[in-house]
């Protein structure tokens, strides 16, 4: 499973070079969004990496409190 | 393919929020009941101390399996959410992700994928600002429904006439294209642009995501049920 988390975090730091302002088709092609979105002041792998942290986490908290009597 | 707060009409965000609670509610309810099992009272002051892991007498209690099971599903959500992040350039000013609905399924099942995909959007949308949180209904409709369990049965169906990675691939392809329909169908009826303009420009720019969503998504089966050999799931729950 730590495998798999790393694997995220790596996949998390080669992506952030690839992190686009204009993804997911919705945007200057259909004139929906006319600028940029501007730039987040926290790097990509920073947020990719808490982001990657914080998904799993809310699983391994939920199967921590199912658990418990 | 996440909308942002805005591009809906509030009727549209408010029953696609109504529409996805069912569908997530369902889920959930189909999950527990692969993942918990009824232990009798007996069992229960047989285990005494033992059964930490028993939620009360006779009711329902998550089994190890389940447990494990949990712990797959956070490892298949963080994965997606890492991917989720690899734009690759479409055209000038657009470009596409991977959405991972198919890869979900396949590895966890319907239900459990439906979820993990559910759990993605929301944490991207409440922490990440990646999708408005009034369309985060229409989000998991998108692609939580179309983009992973509808594309479920595709893949389940295709699966018995062709071959096991061609079933993968032309779901992962049908689950980028219909969640695009869906979406632009959304955005049509609130009318932030015309049903001709956004179907037409969302299909052509999909249909190639889509290309690149069942490489990857057969690639990262492959390798994930080669390192983790409990990602063999892929019965109808």
């Amino acid at each position: 499973m730590k495998k798999i988390i790393f694997l995220s975090i790596l996949i998390v730091i080669l992506a952030a070079y690839f992190a686009s302002s204009n993804p997911d088709g919705l945007e200057k092609s259909l004139g929906l969004i006319n600028k940029d979105t501007a730039a987040s002041p926290v790097s990509p792998v920073i947020l990719g990496a808490s982001g990657v942290l914080l998904t799993f986490g809310v699983f391994f908290a939920v199967a921590k409190m199912a658990r418990k009597p | 393919m996440h909308i942002p707060d805005g591009f809906l009409d509030p009727k549209v965000s408010g029953s696609m929020m109504g529409v996805a609670a069912v569908v997530v509610a369902f889920s959930f309810a189909k999950v527990k009941a692969t993942i918990t099992a009824v232990v009798s009272q007996e069992a229960f002051a047989t285990a005494g101390k033992a059964a930490g892991n028993i939620i009360g007498e006779g009711r329902r209690a998550l089994t190890k399996f389940g447990e494990q099971k949990i712990y797959l599903m956070g490892m298949v959500a963080s994965l997606i959410f890492s991917a989720q992040m690899f734009n690759f350039p479409i055209d000038s000013g657009t470009s596409g992700h991977l959405l991972g609905g198919v890869l979900a399924v396949v590895l966890l099942g319907p239900f459990a994928g439906t979820l993990v995909i559910a759990a993605v959007l929301g944490i991207q949308s409440l922490f990440f600002a990646d999708g408005g949180l009034f369309a985060l209904g229409a989000n998991i409709m998108n692609m939580a429904f179309f983009g992973a369990l509808a594309s479920y049965y595709i893949y389940y169906s295709l699966k018995k006439i062709l071959p096991e990675w061609a079933s993968i691939g032309i779901a992962a392809w049908f689950s980028v294209v219909a969640a695009a329909f869906a979406c632009s169908l959304e955005i049509g009826f609130s009318g932030a642009i015309g049903y001709g303009l956004i179907i037409s420009s969302m299909f052509r720019t999909h249909a190639i995501i889509g290309i690149a969503e069942a490489l990857i998504s057969l690639a990262l089966i492959n390798i994930l049920r080669k390192t983790v050999p409990a990602l063999v799931d892929d019965e109808i729950e």
